[in-house]
């Protein structure tokens, strides 16, 4: 089961939402492996408090090791091991799909029970290919406009990404390119003109292209909640995807700003594993009910 | 959204959803779109949050309103192309009933206030979004009110086939009306009138 941590902006609790997760079904006593995807920023071992690891993924992509489970760092928590991702930026960003597609597989065969990738920020082709690989699909925001922004550029990006990707007729596919391209002259502004564009060429892909839209699954999740009002935008962003989107997102839940977290980064130990009766430990555990269960659950590609 | 979307389609509820729960969606789909909310930033322009508000607006006037409803739902049923304004449904005589669900004056982001919280406008789906405000499940409110399950469940859909006698429904909403810092008394009083009414009215 391969879950892949997104949501475009820097510096919102992805990383640290990772690790914890990863810790909490760790003590479900499930085999879990965090993967650090995050090149220019991979935080990840600090997160756990271990050391780089001294294999990589790009020594993984350039050969120099055969078998993922080389790549396989443990940390302080039993049944939780590490993979760093590449030390030279360009070892995993310039990846052909097919090499994305194999390591997705190799992320599969190390019978661990949870693989948990940590994209980091950004929207690039890979963050986004990696996170359409993957058999569930999270994006982290706050409540800021700023997260928000960057969370719907990522899903944008994400969206048509799997929609062309999925396309096999050219003249849909260059259409679902001009809507990729905000300032394109056909005037396609959101995915219902796209819609509507397609429609128009054949009623019958357009109708397939709004299947292939509703059946795009994201799950949310929102961090950093510091007043009870903002625990309500889970439902309003699920809400303003639908309309958007004509797609469904589904709300994990939140967790609240938690003043004494910085501690534990400082310390570099899981919060969970610092303050194991915080509060925001409660609201993890819903979330993982949450996920654990949703139905967004795509079968392995 | 298109214009060829039904009332129904527009707040996302199915047809044969209740008035709580076509009232319960038009709330939670105005907060997403209001002036305020963080949610729709980027994505939709004020302008075009207003069109869905006007929309949602339109569809809860008519599918809130059992007259309206009922003339909407013949329309749909028959094929004719429902007009997003109906024609005025003549209003026949007939014996006191309760008023269709009004809008609700106050910031449901203040219904805990007793002061805000008119005991008159209580009703299953306040309840309903009092409670989930309060981020509570109804599992959560089940073990800390003892109250069964299904008659929460039937409470806020006013299930008058599900919920037992009126003195235990008076009893449980004095029970919610205290968890949910409500006046105990005038708001069971006023719901199990609105379930008296209803229950005249089939």
């Amino acid at each position: 089961m391969v879950w892949a941590i997104g949501g475009g902006k820097g510096g919102i609790g992805k990383t640290l939402l990772t690790s914890n997760m990863a810790v909490y079904l760790s003590w479900l006593n499930r085999q879990v492996v965090v993967v650090d995807m995050d090149l220019g920023g991979a935080n990840l071992h600090t997160a756990l408090g271990v050391d780089v690891p001294s294999k990589t993924l790009s020594d993984l992509i350039s050969g120099r090791v055969d078998d993922i489970k080389d790549l396989l760092q443990p940390t302080h928590v039993k049944n939780l091991s590490l993979i760093s991702g590449a030390n030279d930026a360009t070892g995993i960003a310039n990846m052909p799909h097919v090499q994305k597609t194999r390591l997705i597989r190799k992320f599969r065969e190390i019978e661990a029970d949870f693989v948990l990738l940590d994209l980091g920020a950004g929207t690039t082709n890979n963050t986004l290919d990696f996170f359409l690989l993957a058999d569930q699909k999270i994006v982290v925001v706050t409540p800021e406009p700023t997260s928000i922004e960057n969370a719907y550029r990522f899903i944008k990006a994400a969206f048509y990404r799997m929609l062309r990707a999925s396309t096999p007729s050219p003249h849909v596919r260059g259409l679902i390119e001009q809507a990729m391209d905000s300032k394109n002259t056909r005037g396609i502004r959101s995915p219902k003109d796209l819609v509507l564009e397609v429609k128009r060429l054949s009623p019958d892909e357009g109708r397939e292209l709004e299947e292939r839209m509703k059946n795009f699954q994201i799950s949310l999740i929102v961090n950093q909640v510091r007043v009870k009002a903002e625990a309500e935008i889970g439902k309003n962003v699920q809400m303003v995807c639908q309309r958007y989107f004509g797609m469904s997102i589904e709300y994990m839940g939140y967790l609240p700003y938690d003043n004494s977290v910085w501690q534990s980064i400082r310390r570099r130990v899981p919060f969970l594993v610092e303050t194991p009766n915080s509060t925001a430990v409660t609201h993890l555990e819903e979330i993982l009910r949450n996920l654990i269960k949703s139905p967004n659950i795509q079968s392995a590609k | 959204m298109n214009k060829d979307e039904t009332y129904y389609e527009i707040l996302r509820v199915p047809r044969n959803a209740s008035i709580s729960e076509i009232v319960a969606a038009y709330h939670s789909s105005r907060s997403a779109f209001s002036k305020d909310s963080v949610a729709m930033y980027s994505l939709f322009s004020q302008d075009e949050a207003d069109k869905v508000l006007s929309k949602l607006e339109e569809a809860y006037l008519t599918l809130s309103n059992i007259d309206k409803k009922r003339e909407y739902d013949r329309m749909l049923n028959s094929g004719e192309s429902p007009v997003q304004r109906p024609a005025p449904v003549v209003e026949k005589p007939r014996a006191p009933r309760s008023e269709p669900l009004p809008i609700p004056q106050v910031p449901l982001e203040d219904a805990t206030d007793p002061n805000l919280t008119r005991p008159e406008t209580i009703s299953g789906a306040l309840l309903k979004t009092i409670r989930e405000r309060r981020s509570l499940s109804i599992e959560d409110v089940a073990r800390i009110t003892k109250i069964p399950q299904r008659f929460l469940i039937a409470l806020e859909e006013e299930n008058t086939k599900t919920l037992p006698a009126k003195v235990y429904i008076q009893g449980f909403v004095k029970n919610l009306a205290s968890l949910y810092k409500l006046d105990p008394e005038l708001t069971s009083r006023h719901f199990v009138q609105l379930i008296d009414s209803k229950k005249n009215s089939t």
